[in-house]
């Protein structure tokens, strides 16, 4: 037998509304009415407003809102699972409870009356009209945009809104990242809302207990996922679990809920985070272990290159096609980046049956890798370094990183050591400057590809190697030993410590030559780099100590540095 | 690269524009002040000043050479020249030298110092070629690493 409390939601489709009435339903309350607003995207576009709401544009809201739910539980529900599993010290059967939002979800079950309004935002008339309308007095927020002056105007209307930082120290947007950041655990704030930011007198606040979440080994750890997987399955339960829990169950007389005025003297205002920033707050929360552990094939996130084989043989008109059909259903971001890049690829080869010649080669040596090397695929199946010679687009910036770093003028007549070359294109570009470069990686396929490159450009001046840095062996010293994002690998291929790397490095720098270093993005190297930089500067002076941002989304941001051998 | 805050304010402020357009709130006039008075948190109303800057590079994604009272557009709105772009990044990483220390009320770090870092990077991408853009980065991702993790007592 439910409870059915004075209690108007004005929902905005999406997790944050559905997971408030579900959790009110598991406590035996219904909400008097729910108002949903329903958008019309098409009225939307033509600058109108929305038109009388209908069963389809509804359906279609629904898809659209809860796109990214949706799209995460059928791709990874092991991400789904983990987060249930830490979110079971927060509410009761967290499994349970993505399944009364999502599966068969409808706002009818959980209120007395359900009230539809064509509104494309909260500052369409027919929103306020409405609400005005019913009469309400204690209405629920749900998110989905800024409240206009003219709700608020509303006589004797009252907004509760629920947020996910600790008042008044956090305020603003991102709070549940900027809570983990700065206070290091999630926090949560219930209050009524006011025309200004976060100001409203608090009814309930807590400090939760910090929050760390294992993802299995293979599991997508892309920063876009993940932040689509918090406000998914995290951020709505820990809103609803403090309304539900300290306000709405409690509360005899909603008409009479007892709130505090803020100390708005304290407390800081947080925006959006930058994606660097929002990486590291992402880290804070999620635990990925390395790739490798999965033992998992590149190919399951897509093709194997294998299958595009035949398009190498002779240009087909049917390729560019099966390109942009397999880029659509691909797994994750950077498997249908990679594929995309394949497509532009494609494209440079008609007409070039040198280069087509090139490209068949390389893509059997992708498609022999993705069949027998049982490790991390950087290149997704593709390749991850471009090369402007090579007609390959790639995933990294290969000219961006030779320009930006200057590494032509550096290697300018001297010996270079690269480490872990991969396809050894970077390479490729620099030799022509360079006196001679020996080059090494542990993937023989990438250095068939790199062996291929080589043989089309002419170059004689490379020298490539099959080889483990802690196996690599040389009888002579370098001037400058290249160290590009190898000083510890996504892959888990790396058995030696940092200080091991370095020392290593050092004893294959000639007395006064060079260590030529490039970090991963920050997100990879975390919050401990500065320790990486102190073993560096035990062997080596440090000369320059950059960071750009140029290039694709791998390159920006690495810290790039010179140091003088001791 | 500088790593002494102090080089890097002097050779920004050799960089600010010598005649800044006249507006009841100049930015170049501000940063101007800033530069030249040295690296420091702020309090009262230069951190009020600075917070509302924040704002119309998180909110707006924009920085104007000049506001009318209470932040709002001029019209025409002038974007900043990139030195006075670059040297907001500078007090806004200066402001940001409290982090690696516990914050305040029981935080584990400098809450306003990682805003100001946060705001100092999206600032650093409004130009092409602000100067000094890569000590600018170095410095923000030095802030960054300094921030204190869960194994650190609260």
């Amino acid at each position: 037998m439910s409870r059915t409390l004075p209690l108007t939601v004005l929902a905005w489709e999406g997790p944050q509304a559905r997971a408030y009435l579900v959790r009110m339903r598991r406590a035996g309350l219904r909400a008097e009415r729910v108002i949903l607003m329903v958008r019309d995207p098409g009225a939307e576009k033509r600058g109108r407003p929305a038109g009388r709401p209908s069963g389809r544009a509804e359906r279609a809201q629904d898809r659209s809102h809860n796109f990214h739910p949706y799209t995460i539980r059928k791709s990874s529900p092991e991400i789904v699972e983990a987060i249930g599993d830490a979110m079971a010290g927060i509410v009761e059967d967290p499994m349970g409870f993505y399944a009364e939002m999502f599966d068969g979800f409808s706002y009818g079950d959980h209120a007395s009356r359900v009230v539809r309004v064509g509104a494309n935002s909260y500052r369409d008339p027919a929103l306020a009209a409405a609400l005005e309308k019913s009469g309400a007095e204690t209405v629920l927020f749900t998110g989905g945009g800024i409240v206009p002056a003219s709700v608020f105007a509303i006589p004797g209307i009252r907004l509760i809104h629920v947020h996910t930082g600790y008042l008044p120290f956090v305020r603003g947007a991102d709070v549940l990242l900027w809570s983990l950041l700065v206070r290091g655990r999630p926090g949560v704030s219930a209050f009524f809302m006011t025309p200004g930011l976060d100001d409203g007198d608090v009814l309930a606040a807590k400090e939760l207990e910090p929050l760390r979440i294992t993802l299995p080994a293979g599991s997508s750890n892309d920063a876009d996922t993940l932040y689509r997987a918090l406000f998914s399955f995290i951020d709505p339960l820990i809103r609803a679990e403090l309304l539900v829990g300290e306000v709405l169950a409690p509360a005899d007389d909603l008409g009479a809920l007892s709130a505090t005025p803020q100390d708005l003297s304290t407390g800081v205002t947080y925006h959006f985070m930058h994606p660097i920033v929002r990486s590291r707050a992402l880290g804070e929360l999620f635990t990925v272990p390395p790739l490798r552990a999965a033992g998992g094939s590149p190919g399951e996130s897509g093709p194997s290159p294998a299958q595009y084989q035949k398009y190498y043989e002779r240009t087909s008109a049917r390729a560019p096609i099966r390109f942009a059909i397999d880029a659509s259903r691909a797994k994750s971001s950077l498997r249908t980046r990679s594929i995309q890049n394949r497509q532009k690829d494609y494209s440079g080869l008609a007409g070039r049956p040198d280069l087509l010649a090139l490209h068949r080669d390389m893509n059997r040596q992708l498609a022999l890798q993705t069949e027998r090397w049982d490790s991390y695929d950087y290149g997704e199946g593709y390749f991850y370094q471009s090369s402007d010679e090579l007609g390959v687009t790639g995933l990294r910036d290969t000219a961006g990183r030779v320009e930006t770093f200057g590494l032509k003028e550096l290697v300018k007549g001297r010996n270079a050591l690269e480490i872990g070359c991969n396809t050894g294109f970077l390479t490729l570009a620099i030799a022509p400057e360079a006196a001679r470069v020996v080059a090494f990686e542990l993937n023989p396929y990438l250095i068939a590809i790199a062996q291929a490159g080589a043989d089309f450009l002419d170059v004689h001046n490379v020298e490539f190697a099959v080889a483990a840095f802690e196996d690599f062996e040389a009888d002579e010293t370098f001037d400058d030993v290249l160290s590009f994002a190898n000083h510890h690998t996504y892959d888990g291929n790396t058995r030696q410590s940092l200080e091991e790397y370095f020392a290593r490095c050092h004893e294959l720098t000639r007395p006064g030559g060079r260590l030529i270093f490039e970090s991963h993005p920050p997100e990879i190297e975390g919050a401990h780099f500065g320790e990486t930089v102190k073993i560096i500067e035990r062997f080596y002076d440090i000369e320059r100590s950059e960071v750009h941002d140029y290039g694709t989304f791998l390159d920006k941001n690495r810290r790039f540095i010179v140091a003088i051998r001791h | 690269m500088s790593s002494d805050p102090s080089e890097l304010f002097d050779a920004l402020a050799r960089l600010q524009p010598a005649d800044a357009e006249p507006a009841p709130i100049s930015v170049p006039a501000l940063v101007k002040q800033w530069l030249e008075r040295g690296p420091a948190i702020f309090a009262g109303d230069d951190r009020e000043t600075l917070e509302a800057l924040c704002r119309q590079v998180d909110v707006r994604k924009k920085m104007s050479a000049g506001y009318a009272p209470g932040w709002k557009r001029l019209e025409p709105e002038v974007p900043a020249a990139p030195p006075v772009v670059s040297g907001v990044v500078a007090v806004l990483l200066a402001n940001a030298a409290g982090v690696g220390e516990p914050g305040p009320d029981g935080a584990r770090n400098d809450g306003w110092g990682l805003k100001c870092t946060n705001s100092a990077l999206k600032a650093l991408e409004l130009n092409e070629h602000p100067p000094h853009a890569s000590d600018l980065r170095v410095w923000a991702i030095d802030v960054l690493d300094r921030m204190r993790d869960a194994e650190e007592p609260r």
